[in-house]
């Protein structure tokens, strides 16, 4: 049974929820209609009647079977709030249900906001001009996620893991795990794995440059409504990290729906969202890290697509969507033989970046 | 199957249902489902196609690439293959690595014409760097 009957069925709990939640005499909700881009998250637009005052707000629950790195709705609600706090561009968070007595299963409530997210139509509508204002402006709203760091960061991220000493490390062993978990073979990840592992030593930077990142920082990510930005989404992968991890995985191939050109997105060039991260107070930006991470990203993808297929193929959630993202591997493979050989990924430079470039 | 019309009939005529009959009357979800399933007959079609030849093809590359013949199934040797690669058996700049190379872009490549043609024109037609910043 989908969420949608599962909630047309609980709207009397909902209600009741809400009135406990904001003291309100009445609360009237409404379900409006599922929202997109939800492979691992399910997002409904709900305008609740509270003492009369109509809020527009998104409900957002797990899909049947999250991945295993996705944090659960209690933390991402926590990352929201910290977000948010820091004065990102995002949904307000406003009400958090974590025990699932209430629907069925855990869920937080946010403001809704305008706009749409759908990222292949926002690539091919964009000119240029309108698409690298944009990518300036969300260069500015990375940078003011990445202001949050361990040391200032909010009661509310105590839960967050510590970054490991070498991220690069880290992730490359984490990798290695997820394809010992799959079933088929993979030896063009395993070869693409090697090679970042040998430039990882010239990547290496301290603790002290880890700060709060989206880690899922793309296009199809974030809603526009007439070319400008109205709000970051999808917090649930966020955690401490190096914020090139943010800005590689914005930038890769694989997030640029088609619009290989524009480098940024698929919207608009890097040295806008370049710029638009250092003016946002980031620091200035090393496109050599930015490449490296790019190549990151496209092995962690395409590792992601194996693993979204095999949640249809373990028979936890039937879905031909999933079942697809499984060949979308292939293309990101292709790009790592390519990328990966080629000037565009650059040498590693001679010496080791210093903490902060 | 050895009744006519066959397979490969079965789904061109299933595929031209889709795209021709019933997609052009759909809409919203409907319309991203359908396009979905005429992308996975599509894929069948093609792989259905090829598959003989392109196992053939794996298999002889594997043999040229480990200079042996080569006993068991291609899931199998795959999975050696990946075990060798995060083992550094090839060393980098050697001829086995280049051979190696060659292997996974001719194997890849043959499954995107299988999946995605488009793509695979698209990147083998602008492969250069991307700009510098």
């Amino acid at each position: 049974m989908g969420l949608s009957s599962v909630l047309a069925n609980k709207i009397a709990a909902l209600e009741k929820f809400i009135q406990q939640q904001t003291g309100a005499g009445k609360v009237t909700a409404q379900l409006i209609g599922r929202l997109g881009g939800g492979a691992i998250q399910e997002n409904w637009a709900v305008d609740l009647d509270i003492d009369g005052v109509v809020h527009e707000t998104v409900l957002r629950a797990d899909a049947p079977s999250g991945i295993a790195e996705s944090w659960g709705k209690a933390q991402e609600f926590a990352l929201l709030a910290a977000a948010y706090g820091a004065g990102v561009m995002a949904p307000q968070p406003l009400w958090l249900e974590p025990s699932g007595g209430v629907i069925g299963q855990p869920f937080h409530v946010t403001r809704r906001l305008k706009g749409s997210a759908d990222p292949r139509k926002l690539v091919r509508a964009l000119e240029e001009d309108a698409g690298d204002a944009l990518a300036h402006e969300l260069g500015a709203a990375l940078a003011t996620l990445h202001k949050v760091t361990p040391a200032d960061a909010p009661e509310g991220l105590a839960f967050l893991p510590k970054a490991p000493a070498d991220l690069v490390a880290a992730r490359i062993a984490r990798f290695r795990g997820q394809l010992d978990r799959l079933l088929e073979a993979q030896p063009v990840l395993e070869w693409a794995i090697n090679r970042l592992e040998d430039e990882a030593p010239h990547y290496r930077r301290g603790a002290e440059t880890v700060t709060l990142c989206h880690r899922d920082f793309r296009t199809g990510n974030y809603l526009v409504l007439a070319e400008k930005l109205t709000g970051i989404l999808d917090f649930e992968f966020a955690g401490w990290s190096d914020p090139y991890e943010d800005l590689g995985w914005f930038c890769a191939r694989c997030w640029r729906f088609g619009m290989a050109g524009a480098e940024a997105g698929g919207i608009g060039s890097r040295a806008a969202f370049y710029a638009g991260y250092e003016s946002g107070g980031g620091h200035v930006v090393d496109d050599a890290q930015v490449r490296f991470w790019e190549q990151m990203a496209a092995i962690r993808w395409s590792i992601m697509a194996l693993e979204q297929a095999e949640r249809h193929l373990a028979g936890r959630e039937r879905s031909l969507e999933l079942a697809l993202t499984g060949l979308v591997s292939l293309e990101t493979e292709y790009d790592l033989l390519i990328d990966l050989r080629l000037p565009g990924f650059k040498p590693a430079p001679k010496k080791p970046h210093g903490a902060h470039s | 199957m050895k009744q006519r019309p066959g397979v490969a009939a079965l789904l061109d005529a299933a595929l031209a249902t889709l795209q021709e009959d019933l997609l052009p009357t759909l809409s919203g979800r409907q319309k991203f489902l359908g396009a979905m399933i005429a992308r996975a007959v599509s894929v069948a079609k093609q792989d259905m196609a090829t598959a003989a030849d392109s196992a053939v093809a794996e298999r002889n590359s594997l043999q040229r690439l480990y200079g042996s013949s080569l006993e068991g199934d291609l899931a199998t040797l795959r999975r050696q293959l990946a075990a060798d690669i995060r083992a550094r058996r090839f060393k980098p700049g050697t001829p086995e690595d280049t051979r190696l190379i060659d292997h996974m872009v001719e194997t890849t490549a043959a499954e995107l014409r299988i999946c995605n043609t488009k793509y695979l024109a698209q990147r083998q037609r602008g492969k250069g760097a991307e700009s510098a910043v």
